[in-house]
């Protein structure tokens, strides 16, 4: 496996970026505290990586264009009128005034907002833009009027907008990308932002086309805080954290979803960025972060404040995410292991299940939620084929957490069942209870390969397709087998030829 | 096709941003304005999971009990029947059974049905499953781009969260170009009100600045579809921003009451707790977008079937919260079994059908409550319910529920019941067409929409 090589995926050379990636850009090209406020862009449509960032897919329409322009104009007018704004993006040594100084202004604004030098062309027309700053901002003062429009068109232009990726030789299908090209790529792969100043100089200096120049500026941008970001953003959307914010689970305080999704989120950062952990530890560290209404939920005594703190946890009942409330939680009643069940398969496993049966559970009594299941999707029932070999068996460890997450070893006055086999793509593997099974999916091969194609999806922002597999394979055995962290895994994403090179779709 | 009249918009510009939260005002209406000149509107609400109506040895607890005539007094006399919610409309309604779905879906039948109820195409092969994709046009973009003013995009909206699940499945541009949709009403609002309100003056000179900043972005897209070796599907991309981009600003003149704005801006719109509140937003954006000629055309995806909304309905099981819909939707497991294993499923389904229709009864109040020349605003629309299963239990696609209200300004018949005779729901689609005013390219009337497999033609007696 290790000797093979993918076979390149040909993809858009327009990837548009995602909303986050457009405010955070924003923010970064105009030095901002705070990162423009971008909920309020209208929605994509969704794309089947489950990712917001499938930038071939996403489109500018009506309703987009008129967002883009209100936030544009909005951001503009706040960095033109503030002079301590306006100052920290005004080059050094600029002119006084005239053609001169709308050239220099434009060329550096320009560069940055575009992540490579502004063409003859683009910069006359920019140039050409900033000057009408006297007669379409009329009484102010034309440094000010002339970035005002320029910030309003370079947040709107095709530049900034689009990921242009055309490669170093345009004309051939598959092309070595140009080491601006690469410094983007690594930025919004990393960041989801612009280069910074270092990763431009190095595109610059013609400094970023080899695996082992591109390695070194990932290793310099993992270490800075937008790296951390972008890792627990990945997390957030591979396990839907957005959705626990409106969970009101019954006989807990309201707004405990929003604290749910904070500890797992605290946690995925302790783990990745803190740690510098492996998918691994993700499944099996014993600790949290928890807070007086969620300390309850893991039987921990003690006091505890509004605030998450980390606490340790009893390790023969917790491990990673797997075992916390929030998940628990938001796959919970009486279809629990078959709802925690067909997420493992899907988003953990990349399991390709079949058509989901039609199902619900009858009302019985007297027995446990995993004989109730077993009785309509176990073996010998119509929902046998998918549900007693991949879905249950994912779902019933996870019995021995009830609807709020609590651990429990009784279920409708019956001891709990958590053993089952899990059919994995590597061989049949057993285990009993939740610790265990978090354990096995933390060692299996079918597991790290499917974390480390959601990693391709989303670090490269497009669609996995059947030539990546010898990519992905290499990435989970680096995860697997030697143990690297989850940054170590990016790494190694960026160095492959299909990060440094581009192949274009049919025209 | 016809030529779109743009009446109010341009009549409202002169009265700047005006308050029109409470029914209307007759001084919205072009005074000269002839019935035939009014502008046509669709809004289509589609529910999911189906609806509970006969079948799996249920009883029929959805449609009326006799095809023909519908009056307010025999809808309210079926008290079994989820239409009883509106039978103070009973002389609008023109409800259709009877008409099924053509394909079948890819692994997920939410989303095969959410494909092909607005397309009549066929379902994707890829992406597959919860994911897959209509292969055509849905009826709201046709009716858009033939009759909506300034070329603009119909409304596109959503109740409910993004991520999850199964998503977003009903507005297309084309094949597999799935249009997302906005779940969050303040944020629609103010898109569509944009400068409302703001001094002429300055006003004016945004839309230069605006002008000049548009010149520069389009050249630079122009220079980039230039490229001949750019991919199809990058070329499409491109090519809709720059359509995108437009230099007049295309918004309402008329504004909702500064308390009902913030309400809208609030309320939390992903949370399963307000369905209803959102819902009813939307339901009043789109009846502004209708009155003062924003957008004609709208479609409102409420929840996505298996998103594990639960409702909790007054007066039913005193108020409890019940299990999740999709689950009371699924209440059979097994062929042959004996009663329903969610105890009282198919009434809850029943009772969640009512909501629907008393949300759907919402809507027509905010339409029929802008009066018009030559009756309301509800008389000169086409407002349909309907759902992206037929019965909720079986998950089929045949007798998909049609509630229709409005007449298109008397292109559809009124107060009657009537069965299609089992055909494809195509038929349906190229009659809804037809009542806006889309016409053919020769002027004649629409028969062949969606797949071009299917039999073309009208429901005749739909027909006024």
């Amino acid at each position: 496996v290790g000797s093979q090589v993918e076979t390149l995926t040909a993809s858009s050379a327009y990837p548009r970026l995602s909303h986050r990636q457009w405010a955070l850009a924003a923010q970064d090209l105009l030095q901002l505290a705070t990162t423009p406020d971008f909920s309020g862009f209208a929605n994509d449509a969704p794309a089947a990586t489950g990712f917001d960032n499938t930038g071939g897919q996403l489109e500018v329409s009506q309703a987009l264009w008129e967002d883009y322009q209100s936030a544009s104009e909005a951001l503009a007018a706040k960095v033109a009128g503030d002079s301590a704004l306006l100052a920290k993006i005004t080059p050094a040594g600029l002119p006084a005034s005239g053609d001169a100084r709308a050239q220099a202004f434009v060329t550096s604004l320009g560069e940055r907002a575009f992540r490579r030098p502004l063409t003859a062309d683009e910069t006359t027309a920019f140039v050409a833009l900033f000057k009408q700053g006297a007669t379409l901002l009329p009484g102010r003062d034309a440094l000010s009027a002339g970035a005002e429009l320029t910030i309003q068109a370079l947040l709107q232009a095709p530049g900034f907008i689009y990921r242009q990726e055309l490669g170093s030789t345009p004309d051939k299908e598959v092309s070595a990308l140009s080491d601006y090209e690469v410094a983007a790529r690594l930025s919004f792969m990393l960041w989801d932002s612009l280069p910074d100043a270092p990763l431009m100089a190095a595109a610059k200096a013609g400094q970023l086309h080899l695996a082992a120049q591109v390695a070194e500026q990932a290793k310099r941008m993992l270490a800075l805080p937008r790296a951390a970001d972008k890792l627990v953003e990945f997390h957030r959307q591979l396990l839907e954290l957005r959705r626990y914010d409106t969970l009101h689970p019954q006989g807990l305080p309201d707004g405990i979803g929003a604290a749910l999704r904070a500890e797992t989120e605290r946690f995925v950062k302790a783990v990745v960025v803190d740690d510098r952990g492996g998918f691994a530890d993700l499944l099996s560290k014993s600790y949290s972060f928890v807070n007086k209404d969620i300390a309850g939920l893991y039987g921990l005594g003690g006091s505890y404040g509004s605030d998450l703190v980390r606490a340790d946890l009893n390790p023969e009942e917790r491990a990673g995410l797997l075992t916390q409330p929030g998940f628990l939680i938001y796959r919970s009643g009486d279809t629990a292991p078959i709802l925690r069940g067909v997420f493992i398969n899907l988003k953990l496993l990349c399991a390709d299940l079949p058509p989901p049966p039609v199902f619900t559970p009858p009302k019985m009594s007297g027995v446990t939620r995993r004989e109730k299941v077993s009785s309509i999707t176990g073996p010998g029932t119509c929902g046998e084929g998918c549900h007693a070999r991949v879905i249950n068996p994912a779902g019933y460890p996870l019995e021995y957490f009830d609807n709020q997450g609590r651990y429990r070893t009784q279920d409708s006055g019956k001891a709990v069942d958590g053993s089952a086999a899990y059919a994995f793509s590597e061989g049949t593997q057993s285990y009993d209870g939740p610790v265990e099974w978090a354990h096995v999916i933390a060692q299996s091969k079918q597991a790290h390969e499917c974390y480390a194609r959601h990693w391709l999806e989303f670090g490269y922002g497009r669609a996995y397709a059947s030539g990546d597999a010898p990519l992905v394979q290499r990435v989970a055995a680096a995860s697997l087998s030697d143990n690297r962290s989850v940054q170590e895994l990016l790494t190694l994403l960026v160095q492959s030829p299909s990060f440094l090179s581009h192949k274009s779709e049919a025209p | 096709m016809r030529e779109p009249v743009v009446g109010r918009r341009i009549f409202l510009r002169g009265l700047g941003a005006v308050s029109v939260g409470l029914p209307l005002l007759d001084a919205f209406t072009p005074r000269h304005a002839r019935a035939a000149d009014l502008p046509r509107c669709a809004v289509f609400i589609r529910q999911a999971n189906g609806v509970a109506q006969a079948g799996n040895n249920e009883p029929e607890r959805f449609w009326p009990k006799n095809l023909g005539a519908l009056t307010q007094a025999g809808l309210q006399a079926e008290t079994d029947r989820t239409l009883i919610e509106l039978a103070g409309y009973a002389s609008k309604l023109l409800v259709v059974r009877g008409t099924r779905f053509a394909f079948p879906g890819n692994g997920c039948g939410h989303s095969g049905g959410g494909n092909q109820v607005l397309t009549a195409a066929q379902v994707s092969t890829d992406p597959k499953g919860q994911y897959s994709l209509a292969m055509g046009e849905s009826v709201d973009n046709r009716m858009a781009s033939a009759i909506n003013p300034n070329k603009l995009e119909p409304l596109t909206l959503l109740t409910g969260a993004t991520e999850g699940y199964l998503p977003v499945v009903l507005s297309y541009r084309g094949a597999k170009q799935l249009r997302g949709a906005d779940n969050d009403p303040f944020t629609v609002y103010k898109r569509m009100t944009g400068l409302a309100g703001m001094d002429q003056a300055v006003v004016d000179q945004v839309a230069t600045r605006r002008k000049s900043v548009n010149d520069l972005v389009r050249a630079q897209l122009q220079g980039l579809l230039a490229n001949k070796r750019l991919s199809s599907e990058d070329r499409r991309r491109l090519e809709l921003h720059t359509s995108a981009i437009r230099d007049v600003e295309v918004k309402l003149s008329c504004t909702l009451p500064e308390m009902r704005q913030r309400e809208l801006d609030g309320i939390n719109p992903v949370d399963g707790k307000n369905y209803e509140a959102v819902t009813q937003m939307h339901m009043e954006l789109v009846a502004l977008s209708f009155a003062c000629d924003y957008s004609r055309v709208a479609t409102l995806q409420m929840g996505a079937g298996n998103d594990g909304t639960q409702f909790a309905i007054p007066g039913f099981r005193n108020g409890a919260l019940l299990p999740r819909f999709h689950q009371i939707s699924h209440r059979i497991f097994s062929d042959g079994a004996e009663g329903d294993p969610i105890e009282g499923a198919q009434e809850m389904h029943h009772e969640i059908d009512k909501l629907h229709a008393r949300l759907f009864r919402y809507l027509l109040d905010k339409l029929n409550a802008y009066t018009q020349p030559n009756g309301t605003l509800l008389d000169n629309s086409v407002a349909v319910w309907t759902n992206d299963l037929g019965h909720g239990v079986s998950h089929n696609y045949v007798n998909i529920p049609w509630v229709i209200a409005g007449s298109g300004g008397g292109y559809l018949k009124q107060g009657q019941y009537i069965d299609a005779g089992n055909v494809t729901h195509n038929q349906l689609l190229n009659t809804l067409l037809n009542a806006v005013g889309v016409r053919k390219s020769d002027g004649s009337p629409v028969d062949d929409f969606g797949d071009p497999s299917l039999k073309k033609g009208q429901i005749s007696g739909m027909l006024a």
